[in-house]
C-alpha cells in the first residue's frame, strides 16, 4: 500500500493524535498566555494575581490536553491490536511496519508519556517551567519515538531518532536558567551529534553493501562482507551512545542529574525502550543471519554496561546520579537479553529472550518513573530532592512515600516479590537456557552489587534519624504525582505477582516479529 | 578530464576541512567550512547528482553557513572566550586514533573494489542512467515511497524550531 | 583516479577529519562544525553508492539528512547561545560544573 489512503492514515493513527495533541498543546499556551497578556495591557496597571491565574488555569489545562491525546492514541493503538489483518502489514511502500511487537512497545513510550504529564501537574509550575514548549516537546519526542519503533526503513530510523534527540536535547535545558541544565543539554547534544553522525556513516555502508535501504530487504546474505561489516559496526555504535551502553554511557549521567526528574525519568524509559525495539527489529529483520559472526560485540558491551554501571553507581552521592548510572545497568541487563537471542539457531530460541526484554522494558519504565517521581515530590522551590543522605528518616515522616519508595528499590534491585524481580528472572533464564551461562552468572554478580547501593537508601529511611524537622515538607499540589507513585507501585506489585498476562502478550507480540 | 576536476575537488573539500579543524578563529573556520562544502557539492555534481549538488550550496553554504555566522556575530567572542585545542600530546593521540579509523574503514574499501567481491566493471563507475539525480526522479521518489518520511521531516523542523526558538529567546514568564 | 574506491576513501578522510575536529578542539563553535563535515561525509558516501548502483533512494536519504543537519544546527547553536549566558565562553572545558 503506497499512497493515503484510509488504511494507511489509520496505521499511523496513534502517531497523528499524539502530533496533533502537540500542536492543540502549543495553540492553547498561545491562547492562554494572550488572555493573560491582554488583563495587563488593558489595565492600567498588570495585575499580578490575573497572570498568576492565568499561569495556574495552564498548568492542569495542559496536562490535561496531554492526557487526553495520549488516550486516543491508546484508543488507536487498541484498534491495531485488535484489527488482525493488519498485524506485520506495512504501509507507505514499506516505510512502517504495524505489529503487535511494535504496539506493545509503543504502548510502554505513550504510558512513559502519560504519567509524565500526569506527574508534572504541579511539578512544571513549581519549576517555573513554560508549559507550552515542555508538554508540546514531550508530545512531539513521543511522536518520534512511536516512528522510531514503527520504522521499517533506514530513513524512518535515522529520522525518529533525530525527532526524539532533537525534542530531548531542548527538554534537557528546558529549565535554562539553571546553568548546569544548559551545561548537561550541550555535552548531550555534542555527544548525540557525535553518535548520530557515526549511525549516519554506518548506514550509508550498510546501503552500499546491500543496495537497498529497507530492513527485510537488507538481509540477503551480502555480496561483500567488508563494507557490510563496516555499516554494522557503526550503527551499532550509533545505537550503542542512544541507549547508553559503556563505554558511550557519558553523557547519561550528567543529562539525568541536570534535567528535571520528570524529564529524567522521561529520557531514560521512552528513549531507552524506542532505541531498544528499533534495535531488535533492525537485529531481527535484517542482521540475524550474520549474528553468528559479530554476537561477542554485544556481549562485551554487556559485561562493560553491567559491571561499570553498577560500580560506578556505588559511590554516588545524588540519587539522580546514581539512578543515571542504575539505569546504564540496566541497559546492560537488557543487553544480555539481546546477547541471548544471538549466535543460536534463531528459529527456536529466540522466542523466550524477545519477549523478556519486552517485558523489562515495561517493568523498567514503571520502576525508574516511580524513583524519579520521588525525588520531584520531596523537592522545594525549584530544586530536585536528590541528595542521598536527605533521605534520613523519611520513614517516621512519611511513611507512605518511604513504602513507596522502598518498592522502587526493592524492584530496581531485582528482590522478590516486585516486578524488578521477573524481569531480571526472565531474561537471565533465558540466557542460560540459550547456553550463555558466563553472562548470566556476570548478570547476577551485577544485580548482587547493585542490592547495596539500593538498599542503603532504604537503611537511611527506615533506620536513621531525620536530620532537620521540616526538611520533607513540600510546596506544591501534589495529586498528580500520587496518582503516579500508586500506579507505578501498584504496577510493579502487579507484574510481579502476577507477571503471566503481560508476558503471555510479549510472547504473541514477538512471535508475529520473528 | 573527470579525473583531474576530482582531483580539484578532493583537495579542495580536504584541504578545507582541515583548515576547519586547525584554525583557531570561528570566522576563518566558517569561511573554509563553505569551501568545503562547495568542494563536496562539485564531487556530488560529478556523482551525477546535479540536484543534490545545487541543494548542498544552498542549504548548506545559504542556511547553515548563515546561520554559523549569524551566531558568531551575536557572541561577539573575545579572543579568552574561544577556547583553543587541546593540549598537544592529545592532539598526537588522537590524530594517531584517527589514522587508525581511515586504515581500518579504507582497507575493507580496497579490498573490496579492488579483490573478488565485485564484479570487474564495479572498479570503475558503470555508466549512469540518464534519468539519475535529475529533479524530476527526485520529485517522483519523494512524493510517491517516501512521502511519510517526507511529513516527519516537517515535524522534526517543528521540533527543532520549538526547541531552538525556546532556548535562544530570553526568559519572559517569571 | 574518479572510481568508487576513491570517493569512498574520500569520504572516509572528511569523516576522519570531523571526528578529529569533534574530539580534539575545545570550541564548541567548531566542533559543531566538525559534526557537519562528518554529515557531509556521510552523504558522500551516499551518493556514491547510489551512483554505483544507478538507485535514486539514496538521494531521497540525501535530501533528508540536509533537513536534519540544518534543524539539528539550529538546536545545538540556540542551546549554544544559552551556555553562553550563563558561562560568557564557548570553551567545552568550561562545562565542568558536572563531573564529565
Amino acid at each position: 500500500m503506497n499512497g493515503f489512503d484510509f488504511a494507511s492514515i489509520m496505521a499511523i493513527s496513534p502517531e497523528i493524535a499524539l502530533l496533533l495533541t502537540a500542536i492543540a498543546v502549543i495553540t492553547a499556551d498561545i491562547c492562554i498566555g494572550k488572555a493573560g497578556r491582554k488583563c495587563c495591557t488593558a489595565g492600567a496597571a498588570c495585575k499580578p494575581e490575573e497572570t498568576a491565574s492565568s499561569t495556574e488555569i495552564s498548568s492542569i489545562v495542559m496536562p490535561f490536553i496531554c492526557m487526553t491525546g495520549i488516550a486516543i492514541s491508546w484508543y488507536f493503538m487498541y484498534n491495531l491490536w485488535n484489527l488482525h489483518a493488519v498485524n506485520g502489514a506495512k504501509y507507505f511502500s514499506n516505510a512502517i511496519v504495524v505489529d503487535k511487537f511494535g504496539l506493545i512497545a509503543g504502548f510502554v513510550v505513550t504510558v512513559a508519556a502519560f504519567l509524565t504529564a500526569l506527574s508534572s501537574t504541579g511539578y512544571a509550575k513549581r519549576m517555573k517551567i513554560d508549559f507550552g514548549e515542555y508538554y508540546g516537546l514531550i508530545m512531539l519526542a513521543s511522536a518520534g519515538m512511536m516512528f522510531l519503533i514503527k520504522g521499517n526503513n533506514l530513513i524512518m530510523l535515522f529520522l525518529g531518532i533525530e525527532l526524539t534527540s532533537l525534542s530531548v536535547y531542548a527538554l534537557t535545558a528546558i529549565s535554562k536558567h539553571r546553568e548546569e541544565s544548559t551545561e548537561a543539554a550541550m555535552k548531550y547534544f555534542i555527544l548525540g551529534a557525535f553518535s548520530s553522525a557515526i549511525l549516519l556513516f554506518g548506514m550509508a555502508f550498510m546501503y552500499g553493501a546491500t543496495g537497498s535501504i529497507e530492513f527485510g530487504q537488507m538481509n540477503a546474505v551480502p555480496t561483500n562482507r567488508f563494507l557490510y561489516f563496516i555499516g554494522i559496526g557503526m550503527m551499532l555504535l550509533g545505537l550503542a551512545f542512544k541507549i547508553g551502553a559503556v563505554p558511550f554511557h557519558m553523557w547519561a549521567p550528567d543529562a539525568y542529574q541536570a534535567a528535571p526528574s520528570a524529564i529524567s525519568s522521561f529520557m531514560a524509559v521512552g528513549v531507552k525502550t524506542a532505541s531498544f525495539a528499533a534495535l531488535l527489529r533492525l537485529l531481527f529483520t535484517s542482521l540475524i543471519h550474520t549474528s553468528h559472526m559479530w554476537y561477542q560485540v554485544p556481549w562485551m558491551l554487556a559485561v562493560l554496561t553491567v559491571l561499570l554501571g553498577n560500580l560506578t553507581a556505588i559511590s554516588q552521592t545524588n540519587i539522580k546520579r546514581m539512578l543515571a548510572y542504575s539505569s546504564i545497568a540496566h541497559t546492560g541487563y537488557i543487553l544480555i537479553g539481546v546477547t541471548a537471542c544471538m549466535g543460536v539457531g534463531y528459529s527456536t530460541g529466540l522466542t523466550a529472550p524477545m519477549s523478556s526484554i519486552l517485558f523489562y522494558l515495561a517493568v523498567y519504565a514503571l520502576m525508574n518513573i516511580g524513583a524519579f517521581a520521588i525525588t520531584m515530590h520531596l523537592g522545594r522551590e525549584d530544586k530536585d530532592f536528590d541528595e542521598i543522605s536527605g533521605y534520613a528518616g523519611l520513614a517516621h515522616k512519611k511513611p507512605l512515600l518511604a513504602l513507596a519508595m522502598a518498592i522502587f528499590m526493592f524492584s530496581l534491585a531485582g528482590i522478590p516479590p516486585m516486578g524488578g524481580f521477573m524481569a531480571k528472572f526472565y531474561i537471565f533464564r533465558s540466557a542460560i537456557q540459550n547456553g550463555y551461562i558466563w553472562l548470566a552468572i556476570i548478570g547476577i554478580i551485577g544485580s548482587i552489587i547493585s542490592v547495596y547501593y539500593y538498599l542503603r537508601i532504604v537503611v537511611l529511611m527506615y533506620m536513621k534519624p531525620a536530620q532537620t524537622e521540616e526538611q520533607f515538607e513540600s510546596d506544591q499540589s501534589q495529586w498528580g504525582l500520587h496518582f503516579t507513585l500508586f500506579a507505578t507501585a501498584a504496577g510493579l506489585l502487579i507484574l510481579g505477582l502476577l507477571p503471566g498476562d503481560f508476558v503471555q502478550y510479549a510472547i504473541v507480540a514477538v512471535k508475529e516479529l520473528l | 578530464m573527470t579525473d583531474t576536476i576530482f582531483m580539484v575537488f578532493a583537495v579542495m573539500s580536504i584541504a578545507s576541512a582541515i583548515a576547519v579543524v586547525t584554525w583557531r578563529n570561528p570566522v576563518h573556520c566558517v569561511l573554509a567550512l563553505i569551501a568545503s562544502f562547495a568542494g563536496v557539492a562539485g564531487l556530488f555534481y560529478l556523482l551525477s547528482a546535479p540536484f543534490i549538488a545545487v541543494m548542498q550550496i544552498i542549504i548548506y553554504a545559504g542556511a547553515i553557513i548563515v546561520l554559523f555566522l549569524f551566531v558568531i556575530m551575536l557572541l561577539n567572542l573575545k579572543k579568552n572566550e574561544m577556547g583553543g585545542d587541546a593540549p598537544v600530546q592529545d592532539r598526537l593521540f588522537t590524530v594517531f586514533l584517527c589514522v587508525i579509523t581511515v586504515i581500518i574503514l579504507s582497507i575493507p574499501v580496497v579490498a573490496t573494489f579492488t579483490g573478488t567481491f565485485y564484479d570487474q566493471y564495479k572498479k570503475t563507475f558503470p555508466k549512469p542512467d540518464a534519468n539519475l539525480g535529475i529533479t524530476e526522479t527526485i520529485g517522483q521518489e519523494i512524493f510517491s515511497a517516501h512521502a511519510l518520511a517526507f511529513e516527519l521531516i516537517s515535524i522534526l523542523i517543528i521540533a527543532a524550531l520549538i526547541g531552538a526558538i525556546y532556548l535562544a529567546k530570553k526568559r519572559q514568564r517569571g | 583516479m574518479f572510481n568508487p574506491t576513491n570517493c569512498l576513501i574520500l569520504s572516509i578522510l572528511l569523516f576522519a577529519i570531523g571526528a578529529y575536529g569533534v574530539i580534539a578542539k575545545r570550541n564548541i563553535l567548531i566542533m559543531l562544525m566538525s559534526v557537519e563535515i562528518m554529515l557531509n561525509a556521510a552523504n558522500l558516501a551516499f551518493l556514491t553508492f547510489a551512483r554505483l548502483y544507478n538507485d535514486p533512494t539514496a538521494h531521497v536519504f540525501v535530501l533528508m539528512n540536509m533537513a536534519v543537519a540544518a534543524a539539528e544546527v539550529a538546536v545545538g547553536l540556540a542551546l549554544l547561545i544559552c551556555v553562553f549566558r550563563h558561562k560568557k565562553s564557548v570553551d567545552s572545558t568550561k562545562l565542568n560544573l558536572l563531573k564529565w
